[in-house]
């Protein structure tokens, strides 16, 4: 026990006063002796090889096991080629996979799966019960369901996976016709210098780099793969160990020496395709460093501790902020026509003077709820523009603004960004239109009326008149 | 020390007793680390499961709950850095966990919410320390650094907590 155990101890009331709520389901412990009894297959992480051992044998002592993971792999990646994700593929396609994945004891055989694959449901209800079926044996939206989630089930995560692993996973998606150029390619390790002989020369070029002992390289995270990397041109297959050095999250700007740092290692000599030294060549443009800069960075900074990497993804109390922080000096620099202190990377930075544009507050008891705000906003979107209500809830992100340029009609504004949208939840995937268009509405708050609806490609163009569109 | 093993319990019979004694506590850490109630939930219920399995490789170096804490901290890593937690959106957001039992204190909020933006390896020192009241030697243990690590991270997330956590430093023996 340690001292703070034994005097008052504010962490434990503050979390245990939040958390009361928080208490252990009363099936946990049943739970876990029946998980632990083995009477449930337990979900964990398997290495192909092991699969293919237990099939095997499988195999041999019962004759039973018709198929084994690789094939079932191949089915999946031919697939999916042929088909798309697992929500599109034909019911005979889904009802195999299903009992290819029955058979190997990844799914276990429920009544509904015997119903489903004597094949007497109508087809919609088969299509359903099989789309529900592999949701939750992947645990994902039956719209994501695809290889890779479906594979990392008995695998584990990709980043898991062994050299073998991801080498034979590439081979089998070159084999199925799924490479493109640009992708990186993965192969079983070979050559005199092998993976721990690579990691320490990256670390020590690294460290010599920076000047630091290389065990300021510990608390980062590494990851090393054996690949062909995805920049080489065509048709050059020199594969090259590649280790990465990443931040973990949390670490501060302060204490740490890069965010991702990439080293490449040649497996014949344990020479690196690039230098440290060059890679640690400044870049042409640098971000501003001046005092507008410094306290745009700290707000950055606090919206990245909450997972808000973008200044429209902010919550809006720090777009508020922003409002008044960050505004009145942009505005300022702005009426005097000396823009020097906005120059980022040669040209004026729109997005700090697009964020800087409008007035951002917080609603008061007079106005809208932001949920009920965000409904109507999709409601009139779909109305207007003819688009199935549901496309707007497949969005990663949510947009929202609360502007109170007018401070007697504050608006509710809500933008559903083209590069937001999962395009492979849509009818027809990439082909599909709507990927390529961004839909803003826009609410009184207090009303509830809404005055603005639009519809604007995606692009990059930089401009103001366009980037204001997306505040 | 109290530990895993025992010459009177059967393997079911200890990890029901290990479960009545740290499951709220446990998930309540969880849910702290992983911001997310039904990973939280997962992550219990593996944590437990991975302790079942281990439970006739541990020999009692540790106490028991140093043991479980250790498998615990491993299993919400795990979680975090798998590829979905990345991409999900985990703002801190205690609205959306159950409902507390009664109104929590403003003062407790903000605290807590402090701690689910700590750094991670700042957090974990101060969930280990302040609420699983576990002491600097079995942190390290748990954390695989140095008891002067331990006490640095301590050190750099009472600042990050500002006078939350004020109070002076204390001397372990």
């Amino acid at each position: 026990m340690n001292p703070d155990a034994m005097t008052d101890n504010p962490v434990r009331s503050a979390i245990d006063d939040c958390l009361s709520g928080v208490l252990a389901l009363p099936t946990l412990r049943h739970d876990i002796l029946t998980k632990a009894r083995g009477e449930i297959t337990v979900k964990r992480k398997i290495s192909l090889a092991l699969v293919l051992a237990v099939v095997l044998i499988m195999a041999a002592v019962t004759a039973l096991a018709v198929v084994t993971i690789q094939e079932v792999a191949r089915h999946i990646a031919q697939t999916q080629q042929e088909e798309g994700y697992f929500v599109d593929w034909p019911l005979a396609q889904k009802t195999k996979l299903i009992k290819s994945l029955g058979d190997l004891g990844y799914i276990q055989q429920t009544d509904r799966m015997k119903r489903l694959m004597a094949g007497g449901m109508p087809e919609a209800e088969a299509h359903s019960t099989a789309d529900q079926m592999m949701a939750a044996y992947t645990g994902q939206e039956v719209r994501e369901v695809s290889f890779l989630s479906i594979m990392q089930v008995p695998m584990g995560p990709v980043a898991t996976w062994t050299h073998e692993e991801k080498a034979w996973y590439s081979q089998l998606m070159k084999e199925v016709g799924e490479v493109t150029e640009g992708r990186t390619f993965y192969v079983e390790p070979s050559g005199p210098v092998d993976e721990a002989e690579a990691i320490a020369i990256a670390r020590r070029e690294v460290a010599k780099g920076y000047q630091v002992p290389e065990s300021a390289l510990d608390s980062y995270d590494m990851q090393v793969d054996f690949e062909i990397p995805e920049a080489h041109a065509p048709g050059d297959e020199q594969a090259w160990w590649h280790v990465r050095f990443s931040a973990p999250e949390g670490m501060g700007e302060e204490e740490r020496l890069f965010i991702l740092f990439p080293v490449y290692v040649h497996p014949e000599t344990g020479v690196l395709m690039r230098t440290v030294e060059e890679m640690m060549a400044p870049p042409l443009h640098q971000r501003p460093t001046n005092s507008l800069y410094q306290a745009v960075d700290a707000l950055h900074r606090e919206a990245e501790q909450q997972g808000a990497f973008s200044f429209r993804i902010w919550p809006l109390e720090l777009k508020a902020r922003y409002t008044q922080e960050i505004r009145p000096r942009v505005q300022e620099i702005l009426k005097s026509g000396d823009l020097s202190d906005l120059i980022n990377a040669g040209q004026p930075d729109m997005e700090v003077i697009a964020s800087a544009s409008f007035l951002y507050g917080l609603p008061g008891e007079g106005d809208l709820p932001q949920a009920e705000a965000f409904d109507l906003a999709k409601g009139a979107l779909s109305e207007h523009f003819g688009i199935d209500r549901s496309v707007f809830n497949r969005y990663s992100e949510e947009i929202v603004f609360f502007d109170v340029t007018d401070p007697e009609r504050p608006l509710w504004k809500f933008l559903f960004n083209a590069g937001a949208l999962k395009w492979n939840t849509l009818e027809g995937g990439l082909d599909n239109p709507l990927k390529d268009f961004s839909y803003k509405a826009e609410l009184e708050a207090r009303t509830g009326r809404v005055v603005k609806l639009e519809e604007f490609l995606f692009n990059h163009s930089g401009d103001l008149p366009h980037s204001l569109k997306m505040y | 020390m109290e530990t895993v093993q025992g010459p009177d319990m059967s393997r079911e019979a200890r990890l029901t007793v290990m479960v009545r004694q740290y499951e709220k506590d446990l998930l309540r850490m969880c849910c702290v680390y992983l911001r997310d109630i039904t990973l939280a939930q997962d992550a219990v219920q593996d944590t437990f499961l991975k302790a079942y399995q281990a439970m006739a490789s541990f020999r009692g170096e540790a106490s028991e709950k140093t043991w479980l804490m250790t498998i615990a901290m491993n299993v919400c890593r795990d979680y975090r850095r798998s590829a979905w937690h990345r991409y999900v959106d985990r703002r801190v957001n205690l609205d959306s966990l159950p409902l507390p039992v009664s109104p929590p204190k403003a003062e407790h909020i903000d605290l807590t919410r402090q701690i689910m933006r700590l750094p991670r390896k700042h957090m974990e020192a101060v969930l280990l320390y302040y609420y699983q009241n576990l002491n600097i030697r079995e942190i390290a243990q748990i954390m695989g650094v140095t008891p002067s690590a331990v006490s640095n991270r301590l050190v750099k997330a009472r600042k990050l907590l500002g006078s939350a956590l004020k109070g002076g430093e204390r001397h372990e023996p």
